[in-house]
């Protein structure tokens, strides 16, 4: 098993021509770590991947590894592993030879390759395949084989490019357990892009949500998503319920009158500065007699959507403020009308004040 | 129309579009087959039926002296072809936009002029008094004019000169194909530039550089307008021979014996490269 390495980010940046790629941007991820980089086209996570790769020098900032800075240093004496969504397979070479690949660049033995290209096949269950070309494999295969490529010379860090977004989701879900088995026994560190928050929150021990260059905000998945920092945060995990606040009033200990923009005016926790208030679908309950919580609204069934394992109902409660609201169901759920009038309700605790 | 409210089928050959397949047909068959089974029957059955044409070329004379110094500037031409364009077209295919479309159009743009008028224009360069020969004086690299005319380099740098386009092209386009992932693929697996050229590009450009070799060989075996004004009196090659015995010595059957064995050699050497490319794409990194 490889010690996986660290690797800190000290205010890198980039900037192409007018056109800013990456703000600056500190981070630290730590010895073994799994961490995603999770956020939209162009939010600049593919671009911090560059960083450490060294395809993309930064405008600013330094990349260090281990400690040791790599910002100056040739891809190609980083020894960092690396699968690419395209799998990026050499198609004028076996699986086996493409394997060996950068093996032979290492300049090992001849038996020492041969062997460790064997146990990598056998690692991503690929024994009898070695003599095949790239083409005649499925997705999922080419993917497998690039990453026993990447892991091949036992890399302590391994950079994956969104490497299931071309697989269709059956197989991408079988492919996210395999990455976090493959996580567990080589024990390297992995730095994984993606725009999917299932598959990062899935198998990420911590991940960073970008947007527009920037880190919006770090840390475990379940932190993110009880605690997100701002809107987009809130916005970009999960659903959010989100109101703009014009006015809070503290009427106890962390306790907050808000009213809001859209019309209702509510209780929650938190402390100034409120902009919004986020209620996540789930945490609000809805019945047809009135629900004894802290905060409850009348209000009349505008949508209904079935999902595996819940019910979605939009709810308009004003003029101009439908909440989404989530309930669990099973056969037995009784599913309320379309056009019903309902009671909805949540308590204080359940919003998030948040500044933006 | 049919086509509305169905989903779209990609497009493929008809069974209408047979019908037009007797046109093309008729007139290859008519221009092309026929004059040429014309051409080897008349090597083998004139003037008697026997192979004594063939023992003519094959045997003493000048005849198979030439056929293989054809071959041998062809492959001459093919190779300084392939070293000139193989950098230029790595670095044409790196473009984009703007600068791409000067660069696709300048080559394309040379193909505009005559291989005649541009042979001639070399033959100005290259005579006793040309602009070469009192370059080279000028510099002090030759005392009296050297005789550069009717020479194999001659000969060369005016075919060169023609057929670089028909290198650079298909080179260009397999290039612009390649797949730049796969050159960060094996940056990151630790191949260094010259081993990246070695390793990636070059196994990756192979199919075009296979393309143009066979392109540019193939049509140096047979020019003729070039070589005989470059290299006429002196330099001789297939093409020039063989005009030659069918316009002077009007010797028919000859000149049909020499084209048939011309022709032979080219398909021999199309179908022993073909499969040497092959091997060598598939072996390149054993």
């Amino acid at each position: 098993m490889t010690r996986g390495a660290s690797v800190e980010f000290a205010g890198v940046s980039k900037q192409y021509g007018l056109v800013t790629a990456l703000r600056p941007t500190s981070l630290v991820i730590a010895q073994g770590e799994f961490f995603a980089f999770l956020g939209p086209s162009g939010s600049g996570k593919s671009t911090l991947l560059g960083t450490v790769a060294g395809f993309i020098p930064p405008s600013e900032g330094r990349v260090l590894i281990e400690g040791s800075d790599v910002t100056a240093m040739p891809p190609h004496r980083r020894n960092i592993g690396m699968v690419f969504q395209n799998y990026a397979l050499f198609p004028y070479l076996t699986v086996a030879q493409n394997i060996a690949f950068p093996l032979r660049m290492r300049r090992l033995p001849r038996g020492e390759i041969a062997r460790r290209v064997d146990r990598a096949l056998e690692m991503v269950r690929l024994g009898d395949f070695g003599g095949r070309m790239p083409a005649q494999l499925s997705g999922g295969q080419q993917q497998r084989v690039a990453l026993a490529r990447a892991a091949v010379y036992d890399p302590p860090l391994l950079l994956m490019d969104e490497p299931l977004g071309a697989l269709d989701k059956t197989l991408r879900e079988e492919m996210q357990e395999e990455l976090r088995q493959f996580h567990r026994v080589v024990g390297a560190t992995i730095l994984y892009v993606t725009h999917d928050q299932q598959e990062a929150a899935a198998m990420a021990d911590r991940m960073a949500i970008m947007n527009h260059g920037a880190v919006e905000q770090a840390g475990p998945p379940r932190d993110l998503y009880a605690r997100p920092e701002n809107s987009f945060v809130a916005r970009f995990l999960g659903e959010a319920n989100v109101l703009r606040v014009v006015a809070a009033d503290p009427v106890a200990a962390g306790r907050l009158h808000l009213r809001t923009e859209e019309g209702p005016a509510l209780l929650a926790c938190g402390s100034p500065p409120a902009g919004i208030a986020c209620i996540r679908p789930e945490d609000i309950a809805i019945a047809e007699a009135p629900i004894e919580r802290e905060n409850c609204f009348r209000g009349r069934i505008v949508d209904i959507v079935h999902v595996a394992g819940s019910i979605r109902y939009s709810v308009a409660i004003a003029a101009n403020c439908t909440l989404s609201v989530r309930v669990r169901s099973d056969r037995r759920t009784a599913v309320l009308p379309m056009d019903a009038a309902v009671h909805v309700g949540w308590d204080a605790q359940d919003a998030l004040v948040l500044p933006s | 129309m049919a086509g509305i409210g169905r989903a779209a089928k990609p497009w493929t050959l008809g069974r209408g579009y047979l019908l037009l397949l007797p046109l093309p047909c008729g007139f290859l068959a008519v221009f092309f087959v026929w004059p040429l089974l014309r051409v080897v029957l008349r090597s083998v059955l004139d003037p008697r039926p026997n192979f004594s044409n063939y023992a003519k070329v094959l045997g003493a004379g000048p005849y198979a002296h030439i056929l293989l110094y054809t071959i041998e500037i062809a492959a001459l031409v093919t190779a300084i072809c392939l070293l000139l364009a193989y950098p230029v077209a790595a670095l044409t295919a790196r473009m984009r936009g703007g600068a791409l479309q000067v660069m696709t159009g300048l080559i394309v743009a040379s193909l505009w002029t005559s291989a005649v008028i541009r042979s001639y224009a070399w033959l100005i360069l290259f005579q006793r008094y040309g602009v070469v020969n009192q370059a080279l004086i000028a510099l002090g690299l030759a005392g009296a004019p050297v005789r550069i005319l009717q020479t194999t380099t001659a000969v060369a740098i005016g075919m060169v000169h023609v057929l670089l386009p028909f290198m650079l092209l298909p080179l260009i386009a397999t290039m612009r194909r390649i797949d730049p992932t796969l050159l960060r693929a094996g940056r990151i697996l630790g191949a260094a530039p010259v081993r990246l050229f070695l390793r990636v590009y070059l196994p990756l450009s192979l199919p075009g550089v296979n393309a143009g070799v066979a392109l540019v060989f193939i049509t140096s075996l047979g020019f003729f307008i070039t070589p005989s004004l470059l290299g006429g009196g002196r330099t001789t090659m297939a093409a020039m021979i063989i005009e030659e015995e069918a316009d002077t010595y009007l010797d028919w059957p000859l000149a049909s014996a020499i084209a048939t064995i011309l022709l032979a050699l080219t398909v021999v050497i199309y179908l022993a490269y073909g499969r040497l490319a092959r091997v060598e794409v598939t072996r390149s990194l054993r």
